[in-house]
């Protein structure tokens, strides 16, 4: 393949992901060696924007099925050009290609991809959760985030440590026929182990869901337990309110003193 | 940052065309425009998807029928872009080996989005030539014939193709049945495919084997044929008098007598002896892998009891030869010797003394009768003495004169030489 003095693309910009409804900007430079006929944006197979200098209009764009992108002729120029509400369908592999005038029309290419993402409308939720549970019974709840695309990354903490692996249970996505979004489910069930209670007497358990760096968000809801006061005196992990401290403090001297009194009877 | 040139994404349809080398090829292309009021800017034919396109036909400013053409140099005139209804696109002429590959095809039009079609090209170039080989010393190139091939020989026919794109199947076949389509070696320009046979077997001899080279079915294949020819001894030999045993003639009756050797390739050459000598007195004729040896024998009474052989053998086969004997059996008159004592002088004897005739008979078949006479009267004797011994006792005068004796067989009777006894007186 011969290399032709001058026309290159020296630069393809085209943004990896934006969201549903957003808008962006397309770049494709090239070098100046010869007079440009024409350039061209392609997404897949069809061509959407074209830009020849010696016509009239220079610029005009074409529609692509299902219309997912929508090009703003009078913001864009050359290989520069201003993309308006993205839809899904314009997930892929874009391609813009420069043509050199007659008589050579030497074309250069290059290609760029971009992915179309559906965020959710609302944060994750939490369901399942009853008014009140007793010690060491089982905690069930599920999470969902509904109709995004790509669906949503949950996950389970529980007092802001991840949730054990062997409570969490993972749900194929389901979709949405009419708009083809995705629904993320996931599955949390645990015991509720006197340890887990803060003060209070309850969990805290947090849904988190994230589609790569464009989206996260996060809900929380309290798990309560039917009795508040039995907090456990002898694990570490029991809060450090002042409060409660001294309430420990008070019962450990109570103890002190009758075991005193009791050897003090029996000698 | 890198540039990504996009030869490996999108697949849009692909039209795949054959050539073959030399000839004509129409890459197909239309450059219609989809709708109605639309017209077509230009059409640039790419070899490989980007960078300079190889041919373009540039009507920004005038009718398709009527715009300029421009083609790549190297191309060397070969390309045309054909413009009428009937068959649309680039016409590739003298096709050669280096135009295949991946074209594309690049409409522009005025209104609607570019058209972007793609072309594969496949060129055929026949294989250049066949030749048979045969590792069977000698190791020599087969023609028509190969061999010929004793009965167990293992063969193996090599088959040669040299050129051919895409690389050739090479095939032995044997009356429309497919006996190998393995080639061994492909390397190059090189396709060999060897065929081994069993072993060798009289039913193979004019076996027809082809070898085929094909490439594609847009041009003939090449293919030869040869024929085994083989070689291989008699399989039977035979003297006319087989199952009798011996062979009876007479003495001095020539008699001819007739050997043949069948199932020799090629015809066998069957040789005469009597006892250890070689009898030349010989006519041979052969058809097919028939041999029939005529020999004139005429027969003396020293033939009696020897035995004829005949022997056939193929010529290049001298090991493998068959043989048929008889013995002979010769009828003749005998021949019959008196004799006496060399001792004895007959002139010399004295009246009282004993003298012994001896007759030494030579007869076959033996002589049924013996008569001995004096001065041409039988005598006859009887006694416990064998016929062939007179033995006279006690002789007298009368006793003198000529005795000869006579034996008669089947063949005829002869009387013997005369011995004349002369007794002395006193």
């Amino acid at each position: 393949m011969e290399v032709a003095a001058g026309l290159s693309i020296t630069r393809i910009n085209v943004p990896d992901v934006v969201a549903v409804g957003e808008g962006g900007w397309f770049q494709c430079e090239f070098t100046k060696g010869e007079s440009v006929y024409a350039l061209k944006w392609y997404l897949g197979l069809d061509e959407f924007y074209r830009w020849t200098p010696a016509e009239t209009p220079a610029i005009r764009t074409f529609p692509v099925k299902g219309n997912p992108l929508t090009v703003d002729k009078a913001a864009s120029n050359r290989g520069r050009i201003k993309i308006q509400n993205f839809k899904l369908g314009a997930t892929g592999l874009y391609r813009c290609e420069v043509s050199a005038e007659a008589p050579s029309f030497h074309t250069e290419t290059a290609v760029a991809t971009l992915s179309v993402v559906d965020l959710p409308d609302e944060k994750p939720r939490i369901v399942g959760v009853q008014s009140a549970y007793q010690v060491h019974e089982e905690v069930t709840v599920n999470c969902s985030s509904y109709n995004s695309f790509p669906p949503a990354t949950l996950s389970f903490y529980v007092n802001d440590e991840p949730a054990e692996p062997s409570w969490v249970t993972h749900y194929p996505p389901t979709e949405d026929p009419e708009s083809g979004l995705k629904t993320s489910v996931l599955g949390l069930q645990f015991p509720l182990r006197p340890n887990l209670l803060l003060s209070g007497g309850r969990a805290m358990v947090k849904c988190t869901a994230a589609i790569g760096d464009n989206y996260w968000e996060s809900s929380v809801v309290a798990v309560h337990s039917d009795t508040p006061h039995q907090a456990s005196v002898m694990e570490g992990r029991a809060s450090s309110s002042p409060s409660h401290g001294a309430a420990v403090m008070s019962a450990w001297w109570v103890v002190r003193v009758v075991a005193v009194m009791l050897l003090l009877h029996l000698q | 940052m890198e540039v990504r040139t996009g030869e490996e994404g999108i697949e849009s349809p692909l039209t795949e065309v054959k050539g073959v080398s030399g000839g004509r090829v129409l890459l197909p292309c239309d450059f219609d425009p989809p709708i109605s009021n639309d017209s077509t800017h230009l059409v640039l034919f790419y070899h490989g998807g980007i960078g300079t396109p190889i041919y373009s036909v540039d009507a920004r400013s005038v009718n398709v029928d009527r715009a300029s053409h421009w083609a790549e140099e190297s191309l060397g005139g070969r390309a045309y872009m054909k413009l009428d209804k009937s068959q649309r696109g680039l016409v590739l002429e003298e096709v050669q080996l280096k135009d295949e590959g991946d074209y594309r095809c690049r409409v522009d039009f005025l209104e609607s989005p570019t058209r972007n079609i793609r072309i594969r090209l496949h060129v055929v170039v026949p294989p250049r030539s066949l030749t048979i080989t045969t590792d069977y010393a000698p190791k020599s190139r087969v023609s028509r014939v190969a061999g010929p091939f004793p009965e167990g020989a293992e063969i193996t026919l090599s088959c040669q193709v040299l050129g051919g794109h895409p690389r050739p199947q090479v095939t032995w076949w044997h009356e429309g049945s497919l006996l190998d389509d393995v080639s061994e070696v492909k390397t190059g320009q090189v396709t060999r495919n060897a065929l081994s046979l069993p072993p060798l077997t009289r039913g193979d001899l004019n076996k027809t084997l082809t070898c085929q080279a094909s490439n594609s079915d847009l041009i003939m294949p090449l293919s030869q044929a040869i024929t085994i020819d083989m070689i291989y001894g008699p399989t039977w030999v035979g003297l006319e008098t087989e199952g009798r045993g011996e062979l009876r003639v007479g003495e001095g009756v020539a008699r001819t007598v007739t050997c043949e050797a069948w199932g020799a390739r090629p015809p066998a050459v069957i040789q005469w002896w009597l006892e250890g000598e070689t009898l030349t007195h010989t006519t041979q004729v052969e058809s097919g892998e028939v041999s029939r040896s005529t020999l004139t024998l005429v027969p003396e009474p020293r033939h009696h009891g020897l035995s004829l052989t005949c022997r056939a053998s193929t010529p290049g086969l001298p090991h493998i030869a068959l043989a048929s004997s008889t013995k002979l059996a010769v009828l003749y008159k005998p021949r019959v010797e008196l004799r006496v004592d060399p001792l004895v002088d007959l002139r010399e004897v004295e009246e009282g003394e004993d003298v012994t005739f001896f007759c030494h008979i030579d007869a076959h078949p033996p002589v049924t009768g013996l008569q001995w006479a004096h001065n041409g009267v039988p005598l006859m004797t009887n006694g416990t003495i064998g016929q062939e011994r007179l033995a006279l006792a006690g002789v007298t005068r009368g006793s003198s004169g000529g005795y000869t004796c006579a034996a008669a067989n089947s063949e005829g009777a002869r009387t013997s030489n005369t011995l004349t006894l002369a007794v002395k007186c006193g």
